[in-house]
């Protein structure tokens, strides 16, 4: 699950940056919606991301 | 030669303005970025009073010596290259190491607090001070280009001499390090993103 989720972090963050293209914003919803394990990931990821980059 | 009334782009109308002496677009260069520099500088270094003197060294010296320098890139990277060398050669020479050293303990010590302690605003920047700190070296240089710096992943890889690719491997790590260090801050967090909406 940690190596997996490691592609996903970059994406998570790129995408929080305002650095991901269209397919890799695409590639992040896609994976969020395959379990709700994932959404979770995602949502509680940018609920610390954000805070730090303020 | 027309006097810009905002910063361009790529900085480089407003470069060579400067170069050609024109005191209005270097006032509009210095109030656009003096705040976001001195919040960069201030990531090295620690002490807000040295990261102001480091800028203000840096804007010095790029309006001395306009005639004789060269801006390579774009006018907000040199500028950030520049205080980012300047910060370090700061902390190396000593003069705010052990000032450094203190700060990192005072916030070192925050994290031993109940985390069911009411923590608000500076406490809550103090933590999260302290995981930016402990990210590995490249990762936080990293991560304090893109935060207080506000520069693209395309800027510090440039800066650095890296790769974009490596930029963002750093900013996924720092991503997972920082949600590991923060875990037990999660209520905290949460109630920072409600009040700052």
């Amino acid at each position: 699950m940690e190596d997996n989720n490691e592609h996903i972090d970059i994406l998570i963050a790129k995408v929080a940056m305002g650095e991901a293209d269209t397919k890799e914003v695409q590639q992040l919803t896609d994976w969020e919606t395959l379990s709700e394990e994932n959404r979770l990931y995602v949502a509680q990821s940018k609920k610390y991301w954000v805070p730090c980059l303020l | 030669m027309p006097i810009n009334l905002t910063l361009s782009t790529n900085g480089i109308q407003d470069w060579q303005a400067i170069r050609n002496g024109d005191e209005r677009a270097f006032e509009l260069m210095f109030k656009g970025y003096y705040q976001s520099l001195c919040s960069f500088a201030n990531s090295f270094l620690g002490d807000i009073d040295e990261a102001e003197e480091i800028v203000q060294q840096v804007f010095y010296s790029l309006w001395a010596k306009r005639d004789s320098i060269e801006v390579n890139s774009t006018l907000k990277s040199y500028l950030y290259k520049a205080v980012h060398n300047s910060s370090l050669n700061k902390i190396k020479q000593g003069k705010v190491r052990q000032l450094y050293a203190d700060s990192y303990k005072a916030t070192a010590n925050v994290t031993t607090h109940s985390t069911t302690d009411i923590v608000q605003g500076k406490e809550l920047e103090a933590i999260i001070n302290d995981a930016i700190a402990e990210l590995p070296e490249q990762c936080g240089v990293v991560f304090k280009m893109s935060r207080f710096g506000n520069l693209k992943y395309a800027e510090i890889a440039d800066e650095l001499g890296i790769s974009v690719k490596t930029v963002e491997n750093h900013m996924g790590k720092a991503l997972k390090l920082m949600r590991d260090k923060l875990k037990d801050y999660l209520h905290v967090l949460i109630w920072f993103l409600i009040f700052n909406q």
